[in-house]
C-alpha cells in the first residue's frame, strides 16, 4: 500500500508492480521467507552430518590401512596418544571423560567401575577392559596420566590405620547405571587423587543421605578441619558443594564456583 | 527486481520478530545453560544470555501456556542464571514461577526445592526461604540463622556484610568500611579445602599471621552462617563476614577461593588467586608478604 502511494514521489523507481502483482508477490515472499531458512537449516545440517560421517569414515579407512600396511605408522599414532596424555598430566588436572574419550563405551564403563579407591586416592585399576581394545602404549598413557607425580604423596593427608579400600562400583551401588557412569566420567584427577566431580545427576537420583555417604567415601581420612555439618550445610567433611577444583591461568589448585560440582579436600 | 529485496528483508525481520515467546524462551534458556557450562571464567556471555530470558515478560499466565519441555528448560536456565548472579531478584522470582508450574504439572522434586531455597538465600530473600522451609517440613534445607538483622545503619553500596554470631543463630548487617586505610580481603567459599589450607598456613606463621590479624578480613558471598561460625571457632579469627550483595563490593569477584585482594582506601591495588604452600619465594606466604609490602608503599 505504501509502495503504491509513494509511486509518484519515488524518483528512482523504474517500474513498480500493480496492486495485484504486489499481493501475489507478497504471498511468494511469505512462502519464501518461511521455506528458505528451514531449507537452509535442513541442508546445512545434512551437509554437516554428511561431512562428519565422511570424515569419520575416511579416518577409519586411513587408520585401518595404516595398521595393515604400515605398522610403524600405527605405532606412531599410539606414541602421539601417549604424548598427548602425558602432556595432559603436565597441566595437572585430568578429566576422566577427556582421558578416555577414545575408549569404546562398554570398555570405558568396565574400566571406570573397577577402579580401587581409598580416601580420595586412586589406588589401582583393572586394565583388562582397556587391553581388549587398546594397544599397550595407549593403556600405558592412560595409567601414566592417572598416576601421582613424584613427590605428590607429601601433599596427601595421613591415612588412618585400617584404611578402607573399595571399588568404584561398590561406592555407587544402587545408583542407576547411566548416572553412575556419568559421575565416574566427570571425575577430575590430580596427582592420582579425585579432586572434583559432577554431582548434578547423582543429586537427582539418590537421597541426600546417600549422596553425602558417597562424597564422604571419596574424601580423605584426615578431612580438613573444621568439621562440617554435612547434611545441613553447603559442605561435608572433606568436600564442598557447588564448586569445582581448578587451576586456570597457572594458579595453584583452588575451588571455584560451579553449579552441581563438588570440590574435595584433595584440591590443594 | 530491486524492490523485491527490501520486501524480502522486511518479511524476514517481521518473521524473526514474531517468533513466539515460547520458541524465544527455549532458545534463550539453551544459551544460558551453554554459557554457564563454560564457567568458571568470564561471566559476560552468561550475563548477556540471562538478559534474554526477559523475566518481566514471563508472567505466570504466559508460562502456563508453555510445553513441559520449555518449562523444564526455562527452570534449569533460571536456576542456573540466579545461581551465578545471586543478586538478581527478578531471576529468582522467575525461578519460583517456573518451579510452581513444574510442581503443578509433575509434583514436587527435592532438587528443585533445594535450588529454590539456595536462590532465595542468594538473593537474601530470607522470608521467602523460611516460608519454603515451613511449607516442606520433611526436607533438609541448609541452615539459616533464627534472626537476621538487615535493617542496620549500613549504607547501600557501603561494603555491607553480615556478621555472624558465634552460635550462628544471629546475623547482623554491618558496614565494613574498606574505604579507610590498608586492608586485605580474603574471599572464600566456606568449606573450600584450598582456602582452609591457605588460612592454616597464613595464620600458622608469625609474620603473615600478625599482618592478617591486624589488617585482614574474610568475606564470602554464600550465606552459610553455620560454615562461617565453624571457621571462626576453628581458626580463632573473628572478622569473617557474608557479603550482602556482590555489588556492594565493586571490583571484587566471589568466584574463586581463596582470592586475596589488597586494598588501600577502598581501591584494589593488587590481588592473587590460590595459595601455594611450598615454602620459599614462590610460595603463598612470600607472595602475600610481597603484595602487602607493595600495598604499604602504594
Amino acid at each position: 500500500m505504501i509502495l503504491l502511494k509513494s509511486r509518484a514521489t519515488l524518483p528512482i523507481v523504474l517500474e513498480l508492480p500493480s496492486r495485484t502483482e504486489v499481493h501475489r508477490m507478497t504471498k511468494k515472499y511469505i512462502l519464501a521467507a518461511i521455506l528458505l531458512p528451514v531449507a537452509s537449516v535442513v541442508w546445512s545440517q545434512g551437509d554437516a552430518d554428511l561431512n562428519h560421517s565422511a570424515e569419520k569414515a575416511k579416518k577409519m579407512v586411513q587408520s585401518a590401512r595404516k595398521a595393515q600396511s604400515d605398522p610403524a605408522a600405527a605405532k606412531q599414532d599410539d606414541k602421539a596418544l601417549l604424548n598427548s596424555a602425558l602432556s595432559a598430566q603436565e597441566t595437572d588436572l585430568i578429566v576422566m571423560k577427556d582421558l578416555l574419550k577414545d575408549v569404546p563405551a562398554d570398555e570405558r564403563a568396565e574400566f571406570l567401575n573397577n577402579l580401587t579407591l581409598s580416601e580420595g586416592s586412586l589406588l589401582s585399576a583393572d586394565l583388562k577392559a582397556l587391553r581388549k581394545k587398546l594397544s599397550d602404549d595407549q593403556v600405558t598413557a592412560i595409567v601414566a596420566a592417572l598416576a601421582p607425580k613424584p613427590g605428590a604423596k607429601d601433599k596427601q593427608a595421613k591415612s588412618k590405620p585400617g584404611r578402607k579400600l573399595f571399588l568404584s562400583s561398590e561406592l555407587l551401588q544402587g545408583v542407576p547405571k547411566p548416572v553412575a557412569d556419568e559421575f565416574l566420567l566427570s571425575m577430575m584427577i590430580h596427582d592420582g587423587r579425585v579432586v572434583s566431580a559432577d554431582i548434578g545427576a547423582l543429586r537427582k537420583s539418590v537421597s541426600k543421605k546417600r549422596l553425602v555417604e558417597i562424597l564422604d567415601s571419596l574424601s580423605e581420612a584426615e578431612a580438613q578441619a573444621p568439621q562440617r555439618p554435612g547434611l545441613k550445610g553447603w559442605c561435608g567433611n572433606g568436600w564442598c558443594d557447588d564448586s569445582i577444583c581448578t587451576s586456570s591461568n597457572q594458579e595453584p589448585l583452588h575451588c571455584a564456583t560451579k553449579k552441581d560440582k563438588t570440590c574435595w579436600s584433595t584440591c590443594r | 527486481m530491486l524492490v523485491h529485496l527490501p520486501l524480502a528483508a522486511l518479511f524476514l525481520v517481521l518473521l524473526s520478530a514474531c517468533a513466539g515467546p515460547e520458541a524465544r524462551t527455549l532458545a534463550a534458556s539453551a544459551r544460558v545453560i551453554a554459557a554457564a557450562d563454560k564457567l568458571p571464567g568470564d561471566h559476560r556471555e552468561l550475563d548477556k544470555a540471562s538478559v534474554d530470558l526477559r523475566p518481566a515478560e514471563l508472567t505466570e499466565a504466559r508460562i502456563r501456556g508453555f510445553s513441559s519441555e520449555t518449562i523444564s528448560s526455562l527452570h534449569s536456565a533460571t536456576e542456573t542464571a540466579a545461581f551465578y548472579d545471586p543478586g538478581a531478584e527478578d531471576l529468582v522470582l522467575l525461578q519460583a514461577r517456573t518451579m510452581a508450574e513444574k510442581i503443578r504439572r509433575n509434583g514436587e522434586n527435592k532438587k528443585d526445592l533445594r535450588g529454590m531455597f539456595m536462590a532465595y538465600m542468594g538473593a537474601r530473600m530470607f522470608d521467602a526461604a523460611r516460608a519454603l522451609r515451613v511449607r516442606h517440613p520433611g526436607m533438609q534445607f541448609p541452615s539459616i540463622p533464627d534472626e537476621i538483622d538487615s535493617a542496620s545503619t549500613a549504607e547501600p553500596g557501603g561494603w555491607s556484610a553480615y556478621a555472624i554470631s558465634n552460635d550462628w543463630k544471629r546475623a547482623e548487617l554491618k558496614s565494613l568500611r574498606l574505604d579507610r586505610g590498608v586492608k586485605v580481603v580474603m574471599v572464600i567459599l566456606t568449606g573450600c579445602p584450598a582456602a582452609e589450607a591457605a588460612l592454616e598456613d597464613l595464620l600458622g606463621h608469625t609474620e603473615t599471621s600478625r599482618t592478617f590479624r591486624r589488617d585482614g578480613l574474610i568475606l564470602t558471598a554464600r550465606f552459610d552462617a553455620e560454615g562461617i561460625s565453624l571457621w571462626k571457632k576453628h581458626f580463632a579469627f573473628d572478622p569473617m563476614f557474608i557479603a550482602r550483595k556482590a555489588a556492594d563490593f565493586p571490583g571484587l569477584s566471589f568466584d574463586d577461593s581463596p582470592r586475596f585482594y589488597f586494598l588501600r582506601d577502598g581501591k584494589i591495588v593488587s590481588d592473587f588467586i590460590g595459595w601455594d604452600r611450598t615454602p620459599g619465594p614462590t610460595g603463598g606466604r612470600a607472595r602475600f608478604l610481597a603484595e602487602f609490602k607493595r600495598l604499604e608503599g602504594a
